[in-house]
């Protein structure tokens, strides 16, 4: 915005000065050349005066001889032309023809001739001719058009630094507004602005401050409510757990808690589900690739020691998904878990990410195979676990614009697709 | 003896949780409201305050920063919340110790006894299993003289292992005592980081040497050389 402005300037600018420059430039010429035909005729006409004070043109010529010098007079060449073609003073070009009763100036060969008809004592006609060059004609003439271009280049380059000035006081606030935007998409809740420049951006700067507080005010409501939530749900529940304690059948104790371990679990899912819009609107998104490879590369050592194969294909880009890192991280760990926990061990396992349209991470292994693919997309498992992980992967994946599908890998045994929408980068 | 105060609204806990603290040789002084909890920890000879957050009168956070404007006595914070910027904020406000709800009779002693060596000067905070030193302090293992390069989970579990040299302990208790989930967590979280601090040390699964895993039992640290 700021070399915009800075580009209007100087456009506006050039075209003004430009269009001052040209005519200037042509008076400047014009001026020279009035300058020096006007002193030129002031010459002719005082040589004029003297040989016209002459009776005869003898004395003409010899009054003219006297006050020029060789033909100069003053530098510049002077003649002296009769009627009958006679000429004193400097030579003229055999090509000219001089007119004998045109006062003024006259193209001539290398500059111009100026005229001054003078009519002696005896009423013979003369023509008193000085010449002015061309070099005196447009004496001072490319100074005059170099100061001038000077003076128009320094006069542009100022009101650009002046625009360039007054565009920084509209385009900082307005950079600040847009970082300060940035981060709060970031997750800073706390960040403001100073309202600053023209009044719009100022006043824009005053409402962005009024939404970050109500955002901040939201997400420490959903914070607040959480906790509370989690307070009046667990409390309760811990004083069962106490209770279930003591017990003294063993038996009749571990149905009890299995039952209550269920319950806690499933309490501990919903709190969990509470907190991530408050999670989802403090992300500024997730590299998806990054996470990948990092959580295949947690379980690794697990794999070795369990002695399964497992095969991990991550591409090199960088794809920002829009869920928080923290629920793409449980989300793959809940794949990855249920590999460890539902096959045995020596099963063998590929991750799998592929970017396009959609960013997509495959989890397949080499096991047995869901019993009933229905069941677990429902987030409920038939082997043994609450199926709560897949039921956390599916909503991360939803939650990122994408779904969850479950199917059978190439050796009939599970395969978990997670997609998300990708990011366009800026 | 040791006094306990328990602060706690919820009487079904409250109960429960003397009950078994006075079966282990503690005395228990409990109250349901924190400004009568607040006034029992100052006025009264108190050993040690086990505080829950969610009082009826006053929250417990607030509790906790009167508690520690007048008093040293060491508390240990029961919270339903275990965000670890909740955790970390009560230990900023000077908590020593955390419980996250719902927490065992058993797990609650353990932290009390490991609080209390703590303020007692009693326990070592450094360990020494063979050529492994654990510093606690420090938050620093060393194997063979070499500082290991340890994720907090992981330093957790060492420490824990390494106070517990020579005994099996259940993967259930590691949940409880490192990750504080008395009652569950992720099955394979033990495992996978049992893998990771195996790879640290050195050892595999197949050839151990310092880890231990009995399936189905749990995993103990012992010292290679003994």
């Amino acid at each position: 915005m700021r070399f915009r402005l800075n580009l209007v300037a100087l456009a506006v600018t050039s075209m003004v000065a430009l269009a001052f420059l040209f005519p200037l430039a042509s008076l400047v010429d014009r001026l020279a050349e009035d300058r020096a035909l006007t002193l030129a005729e002031r010459d002719a006409q005082l040589v004029a005066r003297i040989v016209a004070a002459n009776s005869d043109l003898v004395g003409a010529g010899t009054a003219f001889a006297r006050v020029t010098s060789n033909g100069k007079l003053l530098g510049r060449d002077v003649s002296l032309i009769t009627a009958d073609g006679r000429t004193f003073g400097a030579p003229i070009p055999a090509s000219e023809e001089t007119p004998m009763d045109v006062a003024g100036s006259v193209p001539a060969e290398g500059g111009q001739a100026v005229l001054v008809p003078a009519v002696g004592a005896d009423g013979q006609q003369t023509v008193v001719r000085v010449f002015v060059t061309n070099d005196e004609l447009n004496q001072g003439v490319v100074r005059s058009w170099l100061l001038l271009v000077l003076l128009t280049v320094t006069l542009v380059m100022i009101a650009v630094a002046v625009t360039d000035r007054l565009a920084r006081s509209i385009v900082g606030p307005v950079e600040e507004l847009g970082e300060a935007a940035a981060r709060l998409g970031e997750g800073d809740f706390s960040t403001r602005v100073d309202p600053d420049g023209p009044a719009e951006v100022a006043a824009t700067g005053v409402q962005f401050n009024r939404l970050a507080s109500e955002i901040g005010r939201l997400i420490q409501s959903e914070r607040e409510t959480a906790a509370d939530l989690s307070h009046r749900l667990r409390t309760p529940l811990m004083a069962a757990r106490l209770r279930i304690e003591q017990i003294d059948d063993p038996a009749g104790r571990a149905d009890v808690t299995r039952d209550l371990d269920e319950i806690e679990r499933s309490i501990d899912h919903a709190i969990e589900e509470l907190r991530r819009p408050a999670r989802s609107l403090a992300s500024g998104g997730t590299v998806f690739e990054d996470t990948v490879r990092a959580r295949a590369a947690f379980w690794a050592p697990l794999a070795e020691d369990q002695g399964r194969r497992f095969k991990v294909v991550v591409p090199l880009t960088a794809t920002i998904v829009q869920v928080p890192s923290s629920d793409l991280n449980a989300a793959i760990d809940a794949l990855l878990g249920n590999v460890f926990a539902h096959t045995p061990e020596g099963t063998g396992y590929r991750v799998e990410a592929e970017v396009g349209d959609r960013a997509v991470l495959t989890v397949s292994d080499e096991g047995a195979g869901f019993s009933s693919d229905l069941a677990t997309l429902r987030g409920q498992s038939t082997a043994g676990s609450t199926g709560l992980g897949l039921d956390i992967a599916r909503k991360t994946a939803e939650a990122g614009g994408g779904s969850m599908t479950v199917g059978r890998s190439a050796s009939n045994g599970a395969c978990i697709q997670l997609s998300f929408q990708p990011t366009p980068a800026n | 003896m040791t006094t306990i105060l328990l602060i706690e609204d919820d009487h079904r806990i409250r109960e429960s949780i003397a009950g078994a603290l006075a079966n282990q040789g503690y005395a228990i002084k409990s109250e349901r409201e924190g400004m009568e909890g607040l006034k029992a920890a100052v006025e009264e000879e108190t050993d040690l305050v086990v505080l829950d957050l969610g009082l009826p009168d006053m929250d417990g956070m607030q509790v906790l920063k009167l508690i520690r404007a007048v008093s040293e006595i060491p508390v240990i914070v029961a919270t339903a919340r275990d965000d670890q910027e909740e955790i970390v904020r009560l230990l900023d406000l000077g908590a020593d110790d955390y419980v996250v709800k719902p927490y065992s009779a058993k797990h609650l002693e353990a932290r009390i006894r490991a609080v209390l060596r703590r303020m007692g000067g009693e326990e070592s905070t450094i360990v020494t299993v063979g050529d492994l030193v654990i510093d606690q302090d420090a938050h620093e293992a060393r194997l063979d003289g070499e500082l290991l390069e340890l994720a907090a989970k992981e330093f957790d579990m060492l420490a824990y292992l390494a106070t517990n040299a020579g005994k099996m302990i259940s993967k259930r208790e590691i949940l409880a005592q490192v990750w504080r989930l008395p009652y569950g967590g992720a099955d394979k979280t033990v495992d996978v980081h049992l893998s990771w601090l195996r790879r640290k040390l050195g050892e595999t699964a197949a050839e151990p040497r310092y880890i231990h895993t009995r399936r189905g039992v749990g995993v103990k640290l012992v010292d290679p050389k003994a």
